[in-house]
């Protein structure tokens, strides 16, 4: 092989597993996107240094947040004061909490239990304690 | 440096010349002193959280500090200055010129840092590396957060006056008898950073001014409480710092095109694939910034658009690789 096959090949295989991958990814960001039409609200209020949820019916929960086990849910994410970011490792959802903007995110639990909720945008002074528990029930 | 231990001269003549060895040297030692400074903040770090709760640092906004001035240090004070002395030192060799096109300009583009370092070090903001606004304006304590953006401010005058002047020596000073696409690969990533940071920084530097003047109470620009937009200075920042990442990398990158042909005794095996590498690197370098910011809110389009352009990117960084590649195809064959 001369110099130059070796080099396109070597381009080639490259440009091969970024198109494989852009396009796995870009499917899975639509999917991320399309939020479902009977998702559930849920209003998410970050500032220094706690969370507050706000369920589709008006309840308010500080730090913890209760959800049914096989209902999907929509997060409207805001901040009070500084940017923070939502993050619920196990869940896979991470999105910033930005004053003046409603971002958001939705998930469909499908496992019961105790995850943690954390912050994970630096937010000053209590940034590493700004911790929520998310409590997942069964649905009956 | 073997020049120096051969015949010793006192540090007083080093440090008030203007010759581009010298100023190299000053670059390269201070630089030096400051990735030891911040390598000590980095392992305070780490030993502070060898085990969880609190261990050798007595309280949260300490070890904010911490880590705001050890990511400051290593970036704005290791890692710039660092490319900065080598590329002092070799530069006008390589493109055989007496000196650096600027020799005091260049000598004051050094004399910056120190100060900017000094108002970095003494203030020890918590504004964390990034600086995000709204914490950095409505809620990080000064001085220590205005220190830092002056600091930065000082910085940042610095790296565009010595880019300048590597653009003109290369350009403007190289021998007649060298064309451009002869020029050694270190020169070559010299002349590309020294364009992207004169393109990248000044960006960084209004949303430094702007930062201030919102913190004065002035202005509102990234102050949602006044009408601003914290995201703003998000677009801006990363508009200065994606680019940045290749400024840090690409000289790497040119020392290694020079050192290891010369260890493994073969020719470069593609001068032009390196010089296209670098290029493409520092025109795709400034469409990529927001991937970044995926997690701030962006549209489904902006997030399209912006991995489009990061893997494009990262095809760039292959074509590096490419002669990577080569060196070890070479190693292999002999
Ligand atoms: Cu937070
Ligand atoms: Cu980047």
């Amino acid at each position: 092989m001369g110099h130059d096959t070796a080099e396109w090949v070597y381009v080639g295989v490259i440009c091969g597993i970024l198109a494989w991958v852009g396009v796995d990814s870009w499917y899975i960001e639509k999917l991320v996107d399309d939020v479902p039409k009977d998702a559930e609200v849920i209003k998410v209020t970050a500032q220094q240094w706690f969370w507050t949820f706000e369920h589709q019916d008006g309840t308010k929960e500080v730090g913890q947040l209760h959800l049914k086990k096989g209902q999907p849910y929509k997060f409207e994410i805001t901040s009070k004061d500084v940017n923070h970011a939502f993050n619920m490792p196990d869940w896979v959802i991470m999105q910033d909490a930005v004053p003046g903007r409603i971002n958001k995110a939705w998930f469909v639990p499908d496992q019961v239990g105790e995850f943690p909720i954390q912050c994970r945008e630096y937010c000053g002074l209590l940034h590493y304690n700004m911790r929520g528990t998310l409590y997942i029930e069964d649905n009956k | 440096m073997v020049l120096e231990l051969a015949k010793p001269r006192p540090i007083w003549q080093i440090m008030f010349s203007t010759h581009h060895t010298d100023v190299a040297l000053l670059y390269t030692i201070s630089s030096l002193a400051f990735l030891f400074m911040g390598g000590v903040l980095a392992l305070t770090i780490r030993a502070e959280l060898f085990a969880p709760g609190p261990q050798i640092i007595a309280d949260s906004i300490t070890f904010n500090r911490i880590f705001t001035v050890h990511g400051t240090t290593m970036l704005f004070l290791f890692a710039i200055p660092f490319a900065s002395g080598i590329g002092n030192y070799l530069v006008p060799i390589m493109v055989r010129y007496k000196d650096m096109a600027y020799p005091k300009l260049n000598a004051i583009a050094f004399w910056m840092i120190p100060v900017g370092a000094a108002l970095v070090w003494l203030g020890f903001s918590d504004v964390s590396w990034t600086a995000y606004a709204p914490y950095s304006v409505i809620r990080a304590p000064g001085p220590a957060a205005d220190m830092w953006i002056f600091g930065l401010k000082i910085i940042g005058i610095s790296s565009v006056l010595s880019s300048i002047n590597f653009v003109v020596t290369i350009l403007k000073c190289k021998h007649p008898d060298l064309p451009l696409s002869k020029m050694p690969l270190f020169a070559w990533s010299m002349l590309t950073i020294s364009l992207m940071t004169i393109v990248a920084i000044p960006t960084f530097a209004a949303a430094l001014l702007m930062m201030l003047t919102d913190r004065l109470g002035v202005s509102g620009f990234f102050n949602p409480a006044m009408g601003g937009d914290p995201i703003a200075y998000q677009h801006l920042f990363w508009f200065t710092f994606h680019p940045e990442v290749y400024i840090f990398i690409l000289p790497a990158i040119g020392m290694m095109y020079e050192i290891i042909p010369r260890f493994s005794r073969k020719p470069l095996y593609s001068q032009s694939s390196g010089i296209f590498a670098f290029v493409m690197l520092a025109i795709i370098g400034f469409a990529s910034w927001g991937h970044h910011m995926f997690a701030t809110g962006m549209s489904f389009t902006e997030k399209t658009v912006e991995s489009l352009c990061s893997f494009l990117q990262v095809l760039a960084a292959f074509l590096i690789r490419q002669c990577h590649l080569t060196f070890s195809h070479m190693i292999l064959t002999g």
